[in-house]
């Protein structure tokens, strides 16, 4: 930033000194403010030295001054080219339904696989541009903190690179468009500590409001591009499972014989969709999943942790994306398992010396009363809708933080979402909670999970009742024809005379 | 009421007088400097420090004498304020015999009470409890009568500001019933022969502050359970958990009409739904208490398959209720004799609706005045349905302890009152909602909602377009 005044690729080199002269005081200043605030919010100065990500200069404060090498050009360059931009912040995004996507994987064929990466390739960077524009009307002071210019640059590359990508025309075309894809996919799965760390730095500098639709947009957006993306790669991945087999190729060879496919050939899959998910399984996977992290996390044996009891229309299925739906079913029952553990911890402490005797032998060595109260899920299944109603008895939510728990940043929640400087990636996947420690929590699961379904149209609701325990709805909906629920760039500010 | 105490408890039927027409109007309009030099007096929020006033003393002379300044004070100011707002309805709807009525009664209770010279022997403080008595059981069934007399001016008024007149009309008269029945109640207390010690004696006035909402819920719950016996010929069975040995200090008359009206709903809607889905048994009905800091929370889940997304805006609406069929609802030709509700004629459902031994459902507005019942004292009532499968309700009651919180009387226009009433509905703050100007809020959310108002104001404020020279 303080190297401005050698640019050379300004068109004007009067204004470019004057603008620079002026950003450079302002920078300096804004600079010294944010050093400021660091210090003041900083906790885990050793953690943040040693993370490493793959841009370098973007986790120590102390270089906050070398934000503008990682892209090589300096903000004041990029300022002209932004007109790139508007191109691309023009069009709409073309929004699509679940019903869509699995329609377009009943007769796959090379063409209409041919034609889902043009979809694709032409998407993203529509998509892109209106949250690249989002960071650019973020306040000035935001836009300065590395860990966001870090997402934005990366956001910047990413829409160059798309931008650039050639039209698809072959199989061959196709599978490289893939590689580029999922190389992107896996350079962009940092981006949501990114977010965490650069939001919880702004949250004195920013009013929360603005932050959390900052953040909403951030997210749904990443959701749907990835959403996008993922069932590209998905059903090309399939259909070159099933053309193999077709033509009688091991699983290692073929891809000169597979350049193009034999006319007429054509598959039926539907990608990461499922057109018949059933929610009691998926509940009592996650139950399963979220049981065994907390068994592990404080040593208990098999069967302690609170039981969960599928009630309702247990038979019910509807068409969703099953990872984003555990997700959201994740969330909830770490969240509730996590209270009842807390609120009845004494019952674990008193049980210590029989724990202690009778490991390994399963809930059934306590005898007949389960250690703490069952968490009780109710599917409720509709013509249009389903909801699905997790009930705890874990005490209830603290009333002073139930204001903010849908807000991404909060004082009371600052410290937690500083708990990201240890975390390098995070893909808000369920899988991923064997990487990252359950017990550290950011403050986040629940302000995704309503991002996750508001996607798709739907809503989570919290009911808390203080002293006994928290009633949560997740209401989606089951038809799978409601449009993504994507917005645009917020309107075009009027000039006035 | 179930919990009875030692006084008379006649509940006689409104009048139905016809007085010629001339005098009503002629009344209106030249009788109106009196009742506007009341109505444009401050009114003073009910606080729960006046309440509570007498709790640990004995009753004495000089404490009813004050009690019954207090009321005398208020009650003809917030009377006058009633009857005015009927003068702001458009004339054709003022016409309506039904709001005709009420506004008669109104104007009624108005007379009777501003006339009482100051009070200063108990005889004539005895007269003042009468004649308040009197008026508070004339004034008991106008609720039916106006939402009667809205239905029939659908076309002349705008459904927002009925909903708004009705709400108005709803909160000041809460307002009314508890100064009135808190004075009464004291007086009869004062009067009584049997006076424990004041350690012991339970009941304020009207508030009992050791009340057990699990008994109370159980009670209430068994009783709604025979009159569903009683309808129906079957009814399903509940039960309670939580948090049972907790107390609140609340009236008992508001908790009842709340509980009784959630209550109804759930047991006819688990019938209806049982008789709709071809089940074998009725799923019982959960009823659980649990105490918060100060608050007393109740939340009652039903099966009866809950409330369809379409309906769900209209669950808190007057006049709208899903039992009741579609053509009574849009009967336009109306006479004043044949005008019905429910299929039923008004005489009935006057009859019918005499505390809680009414309807087991359908006059459409149990629910928005259970909310406002509710939201007096600071609670909330929200309920979630789950379609196809039931209904959980959330009820919230903050005990009235002296203690409890701190208010702030805020003065603002009906611009700002309305971004008030918005913010409401996301975070509790509004403790009484006092007329068109004037809001009593919690002290501490003070700041907070300042700083919401002016943003709300900045945000809507436009530049005027210079012209183009």
């Amino acid at each position: 930033m303080l190297r401005s005044t050698a640019c050379a690729s300004a068109p004007s080199k009067q204004s470019s000194r004057i603008v620079s002269n002026r950003m450079r005081r302002r920078l300096v200043s804004s600079v010294a403010n944010y050093q400021e605030s660091q210090q003041k919010l900083k906790t885990t100065t050793s953690a943040a030295a040693a993370l490493s990500t793959s841009s370098a200069s973007a986790a120590s404060a102390a270089h906050a001054r070398t934000v503008s090498v990682q892209s090589g050009r300096s903000l004041q360059q990029k300022f002209y080219e932004n007109r790139i931009l508007d191109r691309y912040t023009a069009q709409e995004p073309k929004k699509v339904t679940l019903r869509q996507l699995v329609l377009f994987g009943r007769q796959l064929t090379e063409d209409k696989l041919v034609a889902s990466a043009n979809y694709v390739r032409s998407e993203l960077p529509v998509r892109l541009a209106h949250r690249i524009s989002d960071f650019q009307f973020l306040p000035y002071i935001a836009g300065t903190n590395p860990h966001l210019k870090m997402v934005y640059d990366l956001y910047w590359r990413a829409f160059d690179e798309f931008r650039k990508f050639s039209p698809v025309k072959t199989l061959d075309d196709n599978r490289r468009f893939c590689d580029n894809v999922k190389k992107n996919l896996l350079e962009h799965s940092q981006v949501i500590p990114q977010l965490g760390m650069g939001v919880a730095e702004c949250a004195d500098l920013v009013a929360p409001d603005e932050i959390d639709r900052f953040m909403n947009q951030m997210l749904i957006s990443r959701i749907s591009r990835r959403t996008l993306a993922e069932q590209h790669i998905c059903l090309s991945e399939q259909y070159d499972d099933d053309l193999r087999a077709h033509l009688g190729l091991t699983a290692t060879e073929g891809y000169a014989q597979m350049a193009s496919a034999p006319r007429g050939f054509a598959t039926q899959r539907i990608g990461i969709v499922r057109a018949d998910c059933s929610v009691a399984q998926i509940v009592n996977e996650c139950a399963m999943h979220a049981a065994g992290l907390y068994e592990d996390a404080h040593h208990l044996p098999p069967g302690t942790a609170p039981q969960v009891i599928v009630e309702g229309h247990t038979d019910a299925t509807f068409m969703c994306i099953p990872a984003h739906f555990s997700y959201i079913i994740h969330e909830l029952l770490k969240n509730a398992m996590s209270h009842v553990m807390e609120r009845y911890a004494a019952r674990l402490e008193s049980d210590a010396a029989a724990l202690a005797a009778s490991s390994g032998r399963g809930a059934s060595a306590f005898g007949s009363e389960p250690l703490f109260p069952p968490i009780r899920v109710t599917v409720c299944s509709s013509h249009s809708d389903i909801v699905v109603r997790v009930s705890d008895q874990g005490g209830g939510i603290n009333p002073e933080v139930l204001p903010y728990i849908w807000s991404f940043t909060h004082p009371l929640k600052a410290k937690r979402l500083h708990n990201f400087h240890a975390v390098n990636r995070m893909e808000a996947r369920v899988n991923e909670a064997d990487a990252v420690a359950p017990l550290m929590s950011f403050g986040f699961g629940l302000p995704m999970s309503n991002v996750y379904a508001k996607y798709w149209g739907g809503s989570v609701n919290v009911h808390s009742l203080p002293g006994y325990g928290v009633d949560a709805y997740v209401q989606l909906p089951r038809l799978g024809n409601v449009v993504e629920n994507i917005s645009a760039r917020r309107p075009q500010v009027a000039t006035g005379v | 009421m179930l919990l009875a105490r030692a006084r008379p408890c006649v509940r006689p039927c409104v009048r139905l007088s016809s007085r010629p027409c001339a005098r009503r109007y002629s009344r209106a309009h030249y009788d109106e400097q009196l009742v506007y030099k009341f109505a444009s007096q401050k009114i003073n929020p009910v606080t729960v420090g006046q309440l509570l006033k007498y709790r640990r003393l004995p009753l004495s002379r000089e404490n009813i004498l004050d009690s019954v300044a207090y009321s005398q004070a208020e009650l003809p100011v917030r009377l006058a304020k009633r009857v005015i707002s009927f003068h702001n309805l458009p004339f054709i709807v003022g016409t309506n015999p039904h709001i005709a009525r009420v506004y008669e009664l109104y104007y009624d209770a108005f007379d009777r009470l501003h006339a009482f010279a100051p009070i200063a022997d108990l005889d004539a403080e005895w007269d003042f409890t009468c004649a308040l008595e009197r008026q508070t059981q004339m004034l008991a069934d106008v609720i039916p009568v106006i939402a009667q007399g809205f239905l029939e001016c659908k076309q002349y008024m705008p459904r927002e500001s009925r909903t708004a007149f009705i709400n108005d009309l709803i909160r000041s008269r809460i307002g009314l019933r508890v100064i009135g029945e808190q004075h009464v109640a004291l007086s009869y207390q004062f009067r009584s022969t049997h006076s424990p010690a004041a350690d012991d004696e339970p009941w304020v006035g009207a508030i009992h502050t050791k009340l057990r909402p699990a008994r109370m819920m159980e009670q209430y719950a068994s009783l709604v359970q025979n009159m569903c016996e009683m309808h129906y010929a079957t009814a399903p069975s509940y039960y309670l958990d939580g948090d049972v040995d907790e107390t609140i200090s609340y009236i008992p008359s508001h908790f009842e009409y709340i509980a009784c009206e959630l209550l109804k709903n759930a047991f006819r809607a688990t019938v209806d739904f049982t008789a709709k889905i071809n089940r074998s048994s009725h799923p019982p009905i959960q009823i659980t208490i649990t105490k918060g800091d100060g608050y007393v929370g109740v939340r009652i889940r039903d099966q009866g398959g809950g409330i369809s997304k379409e309906n769900m805006p209209n669950v808190f609406e007057y006049s709208w209720s899903s039992v009741m069929s579609a053509s009574s609802a849009d009967d336009s030709s109306l006479s004043a004799g044949a005008s019905t509700m429910a299929g039923m004629s008004l005489q009935t459902n006057l009859a019918l609706q005499q505390g809680v031994g009414g309807p087991i459902a359908g006059l459409g507005f149990g629910l928005p005045m259970a909310r406002l019942y509710a939201g007096y004292f600071g609670g909330s009532l929200d309920i979630v349905s789950m379609e196809g499968f039931g209904c959980d309700v959330f009820l919230k009651l903050r005990s009235i302890e002296g203690s409890a919180i701190r208010g702030v009387l805020i003065e603002c226009d009906p611009d700002a009152r309305e971004i008030l009433l918005q913010l409401n509905s996301k975070e509790k703050f509004i403790i009484e909602d006092l007329d068109s100007t004037h809001l009593f809020i919690t002290a501490s959310h003070l700041k907070r909602v300042q700083a919401a108002v002016d943003k709300e104001f900045e945000s809507t404020v436009y530049e005027v377009d210079q012209p183009a020279k």
